[in-house]
């Protein structure tokens, strides 16, 4: 199909959504719906790449199915205080409207779900105040989600392109008019051609040494807008999820958490002492991921930790015969893999960890999710302002992916009807191209993964759990030598366009590079604890200072810092709050 | 005394179609730590990383989960990312379906 003249393939779209995935296919089904024309491009497979197929045991709806006094207010308000304020509540009022009827229409597209008769079975979940956490049969909700999108992109017969790496938006006067990407399975340059563009690429979880997250997550969206001249923001707060198996290696992370949520787990350090009481007094073994992984990284940091730098939990403190009912009720395969290996749950702890888990920062859109640049929108967890400093336990990504997709769909499906299709600008399409094959025929140097593998330690080290502005310096500094020394020598040792890997690397370690710079300058600036965000050296919440998100956006050669009062529509923080971990 | 692990001898399928004309067999010498007690992804990316710069492969999730990291080795269809190495290994794609390249086959839900 390529055009003899061009180095590129032009396609024309109403509508392109970048990112196959939850949010993503939940735009364009929604879209679709409305009798819009819409393509998917995704870096990966449909259902095989991201992080929704590995989503775990939970999603969030404020149905009040098992505990009537829940509700979409109460719902609200869990999430602004999750969030200490700093939460888009336009936004999160749309969310959690919507979760009472997209989670249930997940049923209707064929996800299965723990019933009792017609109500959904719903878990209270630390942070919740009442039930509201959905179960997914198995405990592996990442299955179903596939399954359900799947059934309604055959049904809508949805335009897919797979392996297509979108290396940077197309802009028409400011305006964004498409993106220009290169199929890795056939090795052409596209030039998409959309009225609207949804991007709904997720987070940027691998910038961290441990993650529990796709391998995909290297924030490839959140650098298409941020140089396109979109907005970012909350990028200081990063969540860790407690539970990721260290032994066995990254195994189904989800799965564990399974084992906490369901039946009350209790962690344990090397001294075999239920330590988390020492640091959440309150809420012990039932406390929030956050402070329950900054615990665990501290114990360790007290030579408390087990081998490999987490704890262990384990339900052996419950009654034979029940865990033999819960193990037939829910027959996790992580149990079975366990079995294999000789390790039985009735007897033995795991051990576990922290791992960088979820991006709560992210392009900043508003309740429609338009962001700054018209015609761009970005749905899921590539954009920010549901979660605000933390987002709660218990499900809600999914939740926030299917609210927002079907906003976007919706809104989109109708705007771009209105739109014409904006010119290409065939001078940024010749510099993205000269970039790639400048890059191919650079074959020495550092190779991207070699650069990923630094920011990872960097990151891991000086701006996760706990941090310090000495600390927060260092991995600055640190970065800037990367920056100054390796990202110079990038290179791409071999010159197929056909799935190179090193290229595609090369692309995501300079966006990773980027956003944990902006991870690093941002938490140097809040000088205060909040949430996820924990300084030694402020450790106090600073409502009057710091009741304000961080706006980032590319300036001339630099990153430009701004801060913003948060969209406050009916919560505001109490005069003295309690705040645990 | 516990026998030394030593060195694996690990086979892979190589094929790029737009530009081989036939697919052929590339031979590694690899040592313990890019085998010895890890998994057979593990060892496709130290493969990568240290001799074969140009090889594709998929391996999105590594926690048996997304399914996207099958391939074929000693004749067995195994997720790379859930068995664990072995000394001597051959590995390819899953058959019965195209080669895009080397161990990437067309799994494809693409419609155009």
């Amino acid at each position: 199909m390529s055009s003899e003249n061009r180095a590129w393939q032009e396609i024309k779209t109403q509508i392109l959504v970048i990112g196959s995935e939850a949010g993503g296919a939940k735009a364009a089904i929604e879209a679709q719906d409305e009798g819009a024309d819409v393509l998917v491009v995704t870096k990966g497979l449909v259902g095989k790449s991201g992080n929704t197929v590995m989503a775990g045991a939970g999603i969030q709806a404020a149905l009040g199915h098992m505990d009537p006094r829940d509700n979409p207010d109460v719902f609200f308000e869990d999430v602004i205080k999750g969030g200490a304020y700093l939460n888009n509540q336009k936004l999160v009022e749309a969310l959690v409207k919507l979760s009472v009827t997209e989670v249930p229409k997940m049923e209707t597209w064929g996800a299965k779900f723990l019933k009792d008769g017609d109500k959904f079975v719903q878990y209270q979940l630390p942070g919740s105040s009442y039930p509201r956490t959905l179960n997914p049969i198995g405990h592996r909700g990442g299955l179903h989600w596939r399954r359900a999108f799947k059934t309604q992109f055959k049904r809508l017969n949805t335009k897919v392109m797979e392996d297509v790496f979108i290396t940077r938006l197309l802009l028409s006067d400011g305006q964004v008019s498409g993106a220009f990407g290169i199929s890795l399975r056939y090795g052409q340059f596209l030039v998409f051609r959309a009225k609207i563009t949804i991007l709904a690429t997720g987070g940027c979880t691998q910038i961290y040494r441990k993650t529990d997250g796709s391998i995909d997550a290297t924030g490839d969206g959140l650098i298409l807008a941020y140089d396109a001249g979109a907005e970012l923001m909350d990028m200081e707060f990063h969540q860790f999820f407690p539970m990721a198996c260290y032994t066995p290696p990254f195994e189904m992370h989800q799965q564990t958490g399974a084992l906490r949520y369901y039946l009350h787990a209790k962690f344990y350090n090397a001294l075999g002492e239920e330590f988390l009481g020492r640091y959440l007094p309150l809420s012990k073994d039932w406390g929030l991921r956050d402070p329950t992984s900054r615990a665990i990284y501290l114990e360790n940091k007290h030579g408390r930790g087990s081998p490999h730098g987490g704890a262990y939990i384990a339900v052996n403190h419950l009654p034979h015969n029940l865990l033999e009912e819960w193990v037939k009720k829910h027959p996790l395969s992580l149990l079975s893999r366990l079995e294999k290996i000789g390790f039985d749950i009735r007897k033995d702890a795991l051990e576990v960890g922290p791992a960088s888990h979820y991006t709560m920062g992210g392009v900043r859109i508003n309740e429609n999710c338009e962001t700054k640049l018209p015609h761009l929108y970005a749905v899921g967890e590539v954009a920010s302002g549901m979660d605000g400093a933390e987002r709660i336990d218990g499900g809600p990504a999914i939740t926030w992916c299917l609210s927002m997709g079907y906003i976007a769909g919706k809104r989109t499906s109708k705007t771009s009807g209105e739109l014409d299709w904006l010119p290409v600008d065939r001078e940024q399409v010749r510099e993205e191209q000269e970039k790639v094959n400048s890059l191919l025929k650079k074959n020495n140097g550092v190779r991207g993964f070699e650069i990923k593998d630094k920011i990872k330690d960097i990151m891991w080290e000086d701006c996760a759990l706990v941090r310090d502005g000495k600390g927060l310096k260092n991995a600055l500094n640190l970065l800037q030598d990367i920056r100054n020394n390796d990202l110079p020598r990038i290179c791409v040792p071999d010159s197929s366009r056909i799935f190179n890997k090193g290229l595609v690397e090369a692309y995501e370690a300079t966006n990773m590079l980027d956003l944990s710079e902006m991870t690093v300058r941002a938490a140097i600036m809040r000088e205060e604890t909040r949430k996820s965000h924990f300084r030694t050296d402020f450790p106090k919440r600073d409502n009057k200072k710091w009741l304000k998100n961080i706006i980032i956006r590319k300036g001339k050669g630099k990153m430009l810092f701004t801060t913003t009062s948060p969209v406050m529509t009916r919560l505001t923080p109490p005069e003295e709050e309690e705040v645990e971990g | 005394m516990e026998e030394k692990p030593g060195i694996a001898r690990v086979k892979i399928f190589r094929f790029n179609p737009t530009a081989d004309k036939e697919p052929r067999f590339e031979s590694y010498e690899v040592p313990p730590e890019g085998w010895s007690g890890v998994k057979i992804i593990d060892t496709i990316r130290y493969i990568y990383e240290n001799f074969a710069p140009g090889l594709s492969f998929r391996e999105p999730c590594r926690q048996q989960l997304c399914g996207a990291c099958a391939v074929m080795v000693n004749s067995q269809i195994v997720l790379s990312c859930d068995a664990l190495s072995e000394k001597e290994m051959t590995i390819e794609p899953v058959p019965k379906h195209r080669v895009l390249k080397d161990l990437i086959v067309d799994l494809s839900e693409e419609k155009i």
